[in-house]
């Protein structure tokens, strides 16, 4: 597939790729086996953690046959991700069937299954998985290119770019953080539970699901509005790209806040006031 | 150097905002639905006002 192809798909891919310095002719087949293999390792590492360690912790009756099958599928949609380098089957379709398998089964991420150590450590796992996983698809796509096209790269960034690069980091470290935190708190604070238990008694499991779904979809919301779509505009080669790129530079050319700004600001102060009222 | 306080400033409104999504989540819990509403809505606007203050540091002054 050609580098510069139309499909978006692959532009996160080009964007890692890029990132990483991959304008050098294609890596040799050994290197490619390399990067699948650490993949694979990573994903297993998570599919360990997050779901085979609290299966094999789980009270009796033990896990049920749903469960298994989940678990199974997550471990083969992992194999034929590798095995294809299918960044669908491994960015898109592994993560939903880990999701999948906790949302239907919350006991996996209970408070007697995680600390709060060992949930950071499996978020870690997650994080790194899904931040390694294109890169080392996108290194693995690399093209062959001629002998005398010149490494991008070799060239500092201004300090505009990195000013812009600072920001994007922060951007995506928080997008780590903010599901982190949300899910910690839904699943591992000890007062949520309790309070849960004493507002919806004997229907623990089925609130923890529907939070966890709204917290997922709330998460998605903020994510897709305020992280994605900065971070999307970094992304060249395409038309809607440059229009957004257009309407950016416009934008920049006013150097005051817009009248948005007040409005937001308007409307939080209004919203606690309501709030410290509604606790009067 | 105010972009460099507007840097700041968007990083700890967008982080701050968090607090405000963590509450929403434990009045929720609580079944404390408006507050868990009104909460979720100063989040959404705490951090669009950071994202405002984030235009505002990368604009280039040069």
């Amino acid at each position: 597939m050609p580098w510069n192809s139309g499909n978006s798909g692959r532009g996160l891919l080009r964007l890692f790729a890029r990132r990483a310095g991959v304008t050098a002719p294609a890596p040799p087949a050994r290197e490619r086996r390399i990067w699948d293999i650490a993949i694979g390792v990573l994903g297993l590492n998570i599919w360990v953690s997050f779901l085979l360690v609290p299966v094999l912790h789980l009270e009796e009756p033990g896990p049920g046959a749903g469960v298994v099958l989940l678990l199974l599928a997550a471990l083969s949609c992992l194999a034929v991700g590798v095995w294809r380098r299918h960044s669908l089957l491994l960015l898109v379709v592994y993560p939903l069937l880990l999701l999948l398998t906790t949302i239907t089964n919350p006991q996996l991420v209970g408070v007697n299954v995680y600390t709060p150590w060992t949930f950071v450590l499996v978020a870690a796992s997650l994080l790194a998985y899904l931040l390694a996983t294109p890169l080392f698809l996108g290194l693995s796509a690399a093209p062959q290119l001629p002998d005398e096209t010149r490494d991008l790269e070799q060239f500092p960034y201004t300090p505009k770019w990195r000013r812009r690069m600072r920001v994007y980091r922060g951007l995506a470290a928080l997008a780590g953080v903010f599901p982190a935190v949300l899910v910690a708190t839904l699943f591992l604070h000890p007062g949520v539970k309790a309070d849960l238990t004493r507002s919806y008694p004997g229907r623990l499991t089925e609130t923890l699901a529907l939070f966890g779904v709204l917290v997922l979809m709330l998460w998605l919301g903020l994510f897709h509005t305020y992280f994605l779509t900065p971070l999307r505009a970094h992304i060249r080669g395409d038309p809607q790209v440059r229009y957004e790129l257009q309407n950016l530079r416009r934008q920049l050319h006013r150097r005051r806040v817009r009248p948005s700004f007040y409005a937001f600001v308007a409307v939080a102060l209004i919203l606690m006031m309501v709030l410290v009222l509604v606790h009067w | 150097m105010r972009k460099y306080f507007f840097e700041a400033l968007a990083f700890i409104l967008v982080a701050g905002s968090l607090v405000f999504f963590y509450e929403c989540v434990r009045f929720l819990a609580r079944r404390d639905y408006v507050s868990a509403i009104l909460l979720m809505f100063i989040g959404f606007a705490v951090i669009r006002v950071g994202a405002e203050l984030a235009r505002l540091a990368l604009i280039d002054r040069h």
